[in-house]
């Protein structure tokens, strides 16, 4: 195959198209990240490797949908396809004192704040953590609907697309996981469910 | 509508995933049904729990995802620019082997129509010449090829250089007729219209 300057003036350009799809949609894709594997570092993963692939495979992306469907199935697969390879992901505890290279004990893991706005702080930190947590004990294929529907706020036949199932799966894996999550979260924060608004 | 019919549907009802009539049966349902009612409450909670979780931020910029992108691209365009790594040249290699092949497979010069077979399946019924020969697969070599069709020479040869070199080529009769005109000039070609002169 010649490589003519041609193909090469048209592959820069795919690849400028990219690169400005990247900068706009990292962040909405690195939330949906996080939501699925709970944790940052697998979050970073799960991202990166997701965009390699959309990268690969982008000459298959059909201009006409939204760029972040397209990509979130590409995220999910990966990401259930991983899952079931590792069975469980690894979980890093943020309390546990780290062994640093010289022996001693005592160094924590370091977070930085995420940094939330003024609107996102109305749910306390430590309920964020228990939704988290109980996201986190949902099947994968709960947990991925549940996140689709609620946090990216697709319609059912949207996520059924993406999960490649089909409409009816989606409803029941959505109202299950929503079913196993309050079980979960009745358990630890009872307050979460009395009469009145939420915090 | 029963209870459990409802209590099965409740998500896809908060999501507005039915249609107008069985929102409207559902709802109807939950006003009287106090069991369905308090279900609906948590599910509905639920959601509203997960939506409002904070969006997280990156530790990261998008950089490191550009910059592996970059690497991706550079380690796929590399390998194109060696010719002889391609496909087609695979495919060269390929068919040159095969002609190989064909032009040292033994032949039977006496059984032209056969030529194909190979030695051991050959009998000395068949052939009493020398088995193993070595020829183009198509005629022998001791005679002339049938393809190419000998001629005797019959013409003399037309030499077309000029005998001085910086001289222009003289037009050749062969090639070129060469026709008088009108205004006496010799060796250039009758012009396809008429020309007069003013």
């Amino acid at each position: 195959m010649v490589y003519t300057a041609a193909a090469k003036r048209m592959e820069d350009e795919i690849q400028r198209e990219f690169d400005e799809l990247v900068r706009r949609y990292y962040r909405q894709a690195y939330n949906l990240a996080y939501r699925l594997t709970g944790n940052a570092a697998d979050a970073e993963d799960l991202v990166q490797d997701a965009f390699l692939r959309a990268y690969r495979f982008f000459d298959r992306y059909d201009r006409s949908m939204p760029f972040m469907n397209w990509f979130s199935r590409i995220m999910i697969n990966l990401y259930i396809d991983e899952y079931r390879r590792h069975k469980r992901l690894k979980t890093v505890s943020l309390d546990e004192p780290l062994q640093t290279e010289d022996g001693e004990e005592g160094a924590t893991l370091d977070i930085p704040d995420p940094g939330l706005s003024p609107l996102e702080i109305a749910l306390d930190q430590e309920y964020v953590d228990a939704i988290n947590e109980g996201l986190q004990h949902l099947a994968p294929d709960f947990r991925t609907a549940v996140i689709l529907a609620d946090i990216q706020g697709h319609s059912y036949e949207e996520i059924a697309e993406m999960m490649g199932t089909s409409i009816g799966t989606v409803r029941s894996r959505i109202h299950r996981g929503r079913k196993q999550l309050r079980d979960y979260l009745m358990k630890r924060h009872p307050e979460l469910f009395e009469r009145g608004d939420l915090k | 509508m029963n209870c459990r019919y409802v209590q099965s549907h409740l998500s896809a009802y908060i999501d507005m995933e039915l249609t107008g009539v069985e929102q409207q049966r559902i709802r109807a349902h939950l006003e009287c049904c106090m069991e369905c009612s308090a279900e609906y409450e948590t599910i509905r909670r639920v959601k509203h729990l997960v939506r409002r979780l904070p969006t997280v931020t990156p530790l990261k910029g998008e950089e490191v995802i550009l910059s592996r992108i970059r690497e991706h691209r550079l380690a796929q365009r590399a390998p194109r620019r060696m010719l002889f790594h391609t496909r087609w040249w695979r495919y060269a290699w390929g068919a040159a082997a095969i002609a190989l092949v064909i032009w040292l497979t033994p032949r039977d010069e006496n059984n032209q129509f056969h030529s194909l077979q190979s030695d051991a399946l050959t009998t000395s019924i068949t052939s009493t010449s020398p088995k193993r020969s070595f020829v183009f697969p198509f005629f022998r070599r001791s005679e002339p090829s049938p393809l190419i069709v000998q001629q005797s020479p019959v013409h003399s040869p037309v030499i077309l250089t000029s005998p001085e070199p910086f001289n222009p080529l003289t037009p050749n009769p062969v090639i070129m007729p060469v026709v008088e005109n009108n205004w006496g000039a010799a060796g250039t070609l009758q012009p396809p219209f008429e020309v007069q002169p003013r």
